[in-house]
């Protein structure tokens, strides 16, 4: 009976996630370890370029964004499969021994990602008051100064996208599964480990790791939906 | 006197629309008046005089410096500029009148005493730790002329200052305007003739991106050689 096994999928998770199972937090810790650094890397490439597209006027701007926009939606296997065959030992890019390791799965993720920093970025900067631009400058701004104060003028609304970013890169799976490998120990990640245990019948475990992986996205979108309320608090404490 | 601004052939184009055509104009001696109907391109030119836009043909020469293209980060030193909608960085009041001397590298308590006293000089005192964005049009407006005033500049560009103002908030404002222009150069766009009669000594009349006619405020607005002119003081289309 399915609601039997669901029942007792629930209660074995709970079990895994009150006791502290090791394997269930050493997925859950490098999950967050992999996503983290995808989103510094990406914030790192993605935010000045997403400045420099929302703060500059230039010829192709608007064929630029539009290829960062299509790229949003790149399907996470198809972009998997890619950086597999560049990274595989006789890839192109097989020199730097990427492919089944957790630096490599960060970067795939980062590449997911990017579009969407940059995106989002060039959006909210742009949506900030164009006039803004321009009273910096009559301030006696450089452009260098211009973009840090149109960037702090839309700090919240590239926060979020880096929440966003951050949530795609946790939650995605065809990447972590053909750069990573799902290898036990070493690339094994919550979505990676959700996929496999379910093939295996292990539903406790995968039930565990689906709570895991859902608390973690709710509780970003949560805090990312009270953004500005968190981002004015440390405003005042600074 | 020497010249302040030097144009030559200056004219403005945005597509296929001349916003300024062929402008040819020095200013030296202050303040100045630059009047028309709207869409004449006063704001065009105001922005060009603060370096904010590039003309699309023509010189701008500021104090014999060439500042047509190159030398811009220069001339946005020591002119400041007053838009007539107010503009405030998301900010506290303190923070936006201390911005651009934080940039100028005056350390923060420099910066914080001097923000407070041009605060101070448009009546803004307790306003300090409120937020500039909050604010009514006229207290933001009298917050971005003390962020204008307490960078000490040489020239001060107002496009219609007191056009959206209460006559209390307005009368702040052009009070603290001629203060300043006992030191600096005052360039006000406006067509409200009795700010134009309170605040310029001379006056631009531009009409569709062209000079039409210069000279002494109480000449030009009493005795227009113009008839375009004539016809702009009188209230006519």
């Amino acid at each position: 009976m399915w609601q039997e096994d669901l029942w007792n999928g629930l209660s074995e998770a709970i079990r895994l996630i009150v006791t502290g199972d090791p394997e269930l937090v050493e997925i859950t810790l490098r999950t967050l370890q992999v996503s983290f650094y995808a989103i510094l890397l990406a914030s790192i490439i993605g935010i000045p370029i997403g400045v420099a597209i929302g703060v500059k006027e230039f010829r192709g701007k608007r064929l630029i964004k539009t290829i960062f926009a299509t790229l949003i939606g790149i399907p996470t296997v198809s972009l998997g499969l890619i950086l597999f065959l560049l990274l595989a030992r006789n890839g192109p890019l097989g020199y730097f021994e990427l492919l089944y390791t957790v630096q490599g799965i960060s970067i795939g993720e980062a590449l997911l990602v990017i579009p969407i920093v940059v995106s989002f970025t060039a959006s909210a900067i742009e949506s900030r008051d164009i006039r803004l631009k321009d009273l910096a400058r009559t301030l006696g701004a450089s452009e260098l100064d211009t973009s840090m104060v149109v960037l702090r003028e839309a700090s919240e609304a590239i926060v979020l996208a880096i929440v966003a970013s951050f949530n795609r890169a946790f939650a995605e799976l065809g990447i972590a599964m053909m750069v990573g490998g799902n290898i036990r120990g070493l690339t094994r990640v919550l979505t990676t480990s959700i996929a496999l245990q379910t093939v295996m019948a292990e539903i406790p475990l995968s039930i565990a790791l689906s709570i895991i992986l859902m608390a973690v996205v709710f509780t970003l979108n949560i805090l990312s939906g009270n953004i500005g309320v968190i981002i004015n608090v440390l405003k005042r404490d600074m | 006197m020497q010249n302040v601004y030097e144009l030559e052939n200056i004219s403005k184009i945005y597509g296929k629309t001349a916003a300024l055509y062929d402008i040819t104009l020095n200013i030296g001696d202050g303040p100045i008046g630059v009047i028309g109907y709207s869409g004449a391109g006063k704001t065009t030119l105001m922005k060009i005089l603060a370096g904010l836009e590039a003309p699309s043909t023509g010189t701008i020469r500021f104090k014999d410096k060439d500042v047509t293209e190159k030398n811009v980060q220069s001339l946005r030193r020591v002119v400041t500029m007053l838009f007539q909608e107010p503009i405030s960085f998301n900010r506290s009041v303190l923070e936006n009148v201390a911005y651009g001397l934080r940039i100028r590298g005056v350390d923060g308590d420099e910066a914080i005493e001097r923000a407070s006293e041009a605060l101070a000089s448009l009546r803004l005192e307790g306003f300090e730790n409120r937020k500039a964005t909050k604010l009514s049009v006229g207290e933001q407006q009298r917050v971005s002329l003390a962020r204008a005033l307490v960078l000490d500049p040489e020239v001060l560009l107002l496009d219609e200052p007191t056009s959206n103002l209460d006559p209390a908030n307005a009368t702040v404002i052009l009070e603290a305007i001629q203060e300043f222009a006992k030191k600096g150069l005052v360039i006000v766009s406006t067509h409200n003739f009795l700010d134009i009669r309170r605040l310029a000594r001379w006056v631009v009349y531009l009409e569709k991106g062209r000079v039409v006619e210069t000279g002494m405020t109480s000449e030009l607005m009493d005795n227009p050689k113009d008839e375009r002119v004539r016809r702009f003081v009188n209230g006519l289309f």
